[in-house]
């Protein structure tokens, strides 16, 4: 489902990703973390397209990709609904009704986002994601910047979608607390992957001291 | 004020007023939520240059101006997104150096008649119908152009990294955005002035995104701002004697301290 290869990235002199490859197979759920500075959101950035390696191959068995963005990257000053965020995307109403709905945010839709809390905001975003339909989903960090009891509920949500629609996800984290389901894959990098494999397996080499974030 | 608008000169002028106030607030939410709005004060300092340089080679200054101030907008666009300038540094850069070369040759040509003052501030009572149709003109371009681009354009407005993961050709996008600032620019300096036709831009969306909750109110109230703004701009200046941009202007900043009291539409969660 997801092949990725030997990518290199450098900024200038700076290498800030090195030979970082993994598979993932279709429905699996990974998450990727690391410290700050690791090249955590470099490597997402490469998987949605928006940079271009250095060197590497990357092959996504399926076309369409859903992503949802750091929340700092979206501007907070541009007065908008939800309606208009998302009928930018389709123009399927029954799409837009159906994916509130799944997120609890029907009551939502024509409400105006600078109405809406921090954790509104991503399920909106994440609806953005979903209308695209993905067989993947990548989401960089959706929860920062969260409560913890939001992130609790939003993390579930992706489990869900994960379990519903079979969906490959690939989610970015600095915080450790998000890793939550053991059968989720994890892949730790610090410029380079320094762990990739099962949750389980993780928290025996965490516990060995070998991560510090 | 019935027989005050019987004189032909001052209905073009609210005419060319309007038209133009409306081909500005179509493009400024696009620039201004963008952090774009710079761009504009940056092409009207290029575009003094370019009449300068019209002026001495043409007996119609547009010529020369209207190739200038476009290509000098393709190239604030390329620094930005080639070079790696940041947005205000290529603006400041280009502007400038436009801007000193149009200074020296104001002073240095013999051949040079035209008073600076009237590019600077503008004249839009001694327009001719020439220059009603190029307006005009200009208003369809850019209709047609935000007609074509409009969820594009609101989607790199708000989220320009994911403009550009669904595969828009945003830089491209950003191009045409820049040449029909451009050609606005151009167009409406000789009656609002180069120092004030940027607030044409700026006003619409700053004080509309004020009022609204969402985009397509900012953008449809925008207009209405615009239009209000103009016309009573205009008919302020001519029987005060003053400059009509200088009026206009007057009359933005009393609707954007007022928009301060109004609270947004829409119902809080």
């Amino acid at each position: 489902m997801v092949h990725v290869k030997d990518i290199n990235m450098f900024f200038g002199q700076y290498h800030a990703l090195k030979n970082i490859t993994f598979n993932l197979n279709k429905g699996e759920f990974l998450h990727v973390v690391g410290p700050n500075g690791s090249g955590k959101s470099t490597l997402i950035k490469i998987l949605v397209g928006l940079l271009q390696p250095n060197s590497g191959d990357i092959q996504l068995d399926s076309s369409v990709i859903g992503y949802l963005p750091q929340a700092l990257n979206i501007s907070n000053q541009v007065p908008m609904s939800v309606y208009e965020v998302l009928k930018n995307i389709t123009k399927n109403e029954a799409d837009i009704d159906g994916w509130l709905h799944m997120m609890e945010m029907t009551d939502y839709k024509y409400e105006a986002m600078q109405h809406l809390s921090g954790g509104q905001k991503q399920r909106i975003f994440l609806v953005r994601a979903l209308l695209q339909n993905p067989e993947v989903l990548i989401l960089d960090e959706p929860t920062s910047a969260l409560d913890p009891q939001f992130r609790e509920t939003f993390l579930h949500l992706l489990h869900h979608l994960k379990q519903t629609h079979q969906m490959t996800i690939i989610h970015v984290t600095h915080d450790l607390t998000d890793v939550v389901k053991s059968n989720c894959k994890v892949l730790y990098i610090d410029q380079e992957a320094r762990f990739f494999g099962a949750y389980k397996d993780f928290q025996n080499f965490s516990h060995e001291g070998h991560h510090h974030g | 004020m019935g027989d005050f608008l019987q004189f032909a000169f001052l209905q073009q002028a609210l005419l060319i007023g309007v038209i133009l106030s409306i081909s500005a607030a179509l493009l400024s939410p696009f620039l201004v939520l963008n952090q774009q709005g710079m761009i504009a004060h940056g092409l009207s300092h290029v575009s003094f240059t370019g009449f300068v340089l019209g002026l001495l080679f043409f007996d119609q200054p547009l010529i020369i101006a209207v190739p200038f101030v476009v290509l000098s907008s393709i190239l604030i666009q390329y620094l930005t997104t080639k070079v790696k300038l940041q947005g205000d540094v290529s603006i400041g850069i280009v502007s400038s150096v436009a801007f000193a070369l149009g200074l020296i040759l104001v002073k240095t040509s013999s051949s040079f008649n035209v008073s600076v003052e009237s590019l600077l501030v503008g004249n839009i009572f001694t327009l001719r119908a020439g220059d009603l149709f190029l307006s005009f003109v200009i208003l369809l371009s850019i209709t047609g152009f935000i007609w074509r681009y409009y969820q594009k354009l609101f989607l790199m407005t708000y989220d320009e990294n994911y403009a550009i993961f669904l595969k828009i050709k945003v830089s491209f996008i950003r191009y045409l955005l820049a040449i029909f600032t451009s050609l606005f620019i151009v167009i409406g300096v000789r009656s609002i002035g180069v120092l004030l036709i940027t607030s044409l831009i700026i006003f619409p969306a700053a004080i509309a995104s004020k009022m609204s909750t969402t985009f397509k109110k900012t953008f449809i109230l925008g207009i209405v701002i615009a239009v209000t703004a103009s016309l009573l701009g205009i008919l302020i200046a001519h029987p005060l004697n003053i400059p009509a941009s200088a009026s206009i202007v007057v009359v933005y900043t009393l609707i954007f301290m007022f928009s301060f009291f109004i609270k947004k539409g829409g119902h809080k969660k």
